[in-house]
């Protein structure tokens, strides 16, 4: 029997002021127009607590973008699920923000993308982003909801990490994010611009390292390794239809959020189906469940239920073939693919190709 | 990081942190991003954590409940306390 998957990314718009280079959406943005409504969330949200789903991540996008995001909060702490915001911040006044708590939000995740306003602004594509997101911690902070603050860390802020640690602190958050850029949809596409050289992806690991142990207690410090660096591959999502569902602004169900990217996937909706159907039986979330699937190196492997392959997504983009070993791992046949990108590095990086506006 | 809790400190769960008991896994604690099984006593220490009874209150409550020695109690309670506390979940 397929155990019950722990959490549900809403992805409940691709609509967002912020034009990030990293952003993981696909590069075939969702109009609005094409937008589940909020009776269709709503369902969907009932249906993921029966599932046995605990956290609900509303996410995007921007997902203050939809007028009835306090509706959809409600609807999520009705059904017992913790509930999630994760947001640039911008459309989130003082007031929504109050009654985003008064609706039952659990957590706040901000993105910021540096610690000095003008990068900050640089990076997100975005004047005067930086200003308001600090307006916001406030108004979080305020409203007594707990906050983390989230940092996609690549060439242009890399270098930042502490600075970025003592705003975390000072804006008020409980926990600090720092994940390196990976590398997919709108991030694959600027991965010269946002690669750093080796040296100084290496060194911020170790301060990163670091500061977690300066701040303990005080901040916790959550850092997502660059992975290209790694020995072995992540265990991407925790195992393919292992532990998560990702809903798409127009009620695609996808195991993670690339997937839509790999040929042949044949992935189910909720408009058509519903969300246990879709978990135990859309030939989506079987293509790659479990270790059957695998080609060797990874079927005779002893980690491939440690990291179940790796990614899918990055065996396509990278090795050509989603049932590929991601090639990362240093037992792919491809990993000198990742050697060559990581010898590539840009004497002056280009610039950013920013995220498309719908 | 991880001294003593003292007897006077009045343990809370951080707001974002729930006690749940679900259906399928028993008592959990619902955290930011992550989700933890609430084994054996856990749970009931979890429980007591609403910011007005004392840590001293909550091991003599837990020790008369299930007939077991206060520094029994006082041990698991400060080992699980201690480690939520530098996780940020509970605040004393």
């Amino acid at each position: 029997m397929t155990p019950a998957p722990v959490g549900l990314l809403a992805e409940l718009t691709h609509r967002c002021p912020l034009a990030c280079p990293y952003c993981s959406n696909p590069l075939d943005l969702d109009p609005k127009r094409n937008e589940l409504d909020t009776a269709a969330w709503q369902r969907v949200f009932a249906e993921a607590a029966g599932l046995g789903v605990l956290h609900v991540h509303l996410s995007g996008g921007e997902p203050a973008a939809r007028p009835d995001l306090e509706a959809l909060v409600a609807t999520c702490a009705a059904n017992t699920l913790y509930s999630n915001l994760i947001t640039s911040g911008i459309g989130l006044s003082p007031a929504r923000i109050t009654a985003l708590a008064a609706a039952g939000l659990d957590h706040v995740q901000l993105s910021i993308q540096h610690a000095d306003a003008a990068p900050a602004d640089r990076i997100a594509g975005y004047r005067g982003a930086a200003a308001r997101k600090a307006e916001v911690a406030r108004a979080v902070v305020a409203a007594g909801l707990p906050l983390t603050v989230n940092v996609v860390l690549h060439r242009a802020n890399l270098e930042a990490v502490a600075e970025i640690a003592a705003l975390a602190e000072r804006m008020g958050a409980r926990r600090l994010e720092l994940a390196h850029a990976q590398y997919y949809g709108w991030g694959l596409a600027n991965r010269a611009a946002l690669q750093g050289p080796r040296a100084k992806v290496l060194a911020a690991v170790r301060e990163v390292e670091g500061l977690k142990a300066r701040y303990a207690g005080r901040l916790v410090i959550d850092h997502v390794l660059p992975d290209y660096f790694a020995r072995h591959p992540k265990a991407c999502m925790g195992g393919w239809g292992r532990r998560s569902l990702n809903v798409t602004p127009s009620g695609k169900v996808l195991p993670c959020h690339g997937a839509e990217r790999i040929p042949g996937l044949d992935v189910w909706s909720v408009a058509d189906h519903a969300l246990g159907d879709i978990w135990t039986s859309s030939p989506a979330f079987n293509a790659f469940r479990g270790t059957s699937w695998m080609q060797e190196p990874c079927a005779s492997c002893p980690r491939r239920e440690v990291d179940f392959g790796g990614c899918r997504c990055q065996a396509l983009a990278l090795a050509g073939d989603a049932r590929a070993t991601d090639p990362v791992c240093v037992y792919s046949p491809k990993r000198a693919e990742i050697d060559r990108l990581l010898s590539q590095e840009a004497q002056a990086p280009p610039p950013y190709r920013y995220r498309a506006r719908v | 990081m991880s001294a003593a809790i003292p007897a006077a400190a009045r343990p809370r769960l951080a707001r974002g942190v729930r006690l749940r008991e679900d259906p399928r896994r028993g008592w959990i604690l619902l955290a930011p991003e992550t989700v933890f099984a609430a084994k054996g006593s856990a749970a009931d220490i979890l429980a007591l954590c609403d910011g007005t009874r004392t840590f001293g209150d909550l091991v003599a409550t837990l020790s008369t409940r299930f007939c077991v020695a206060p520094e029994r109690v006082a041990a698991d309670a400060e080992a699980l306390l201690a480690r939520l506390r530098d996780q940020r979940l509970v605040d004393l």
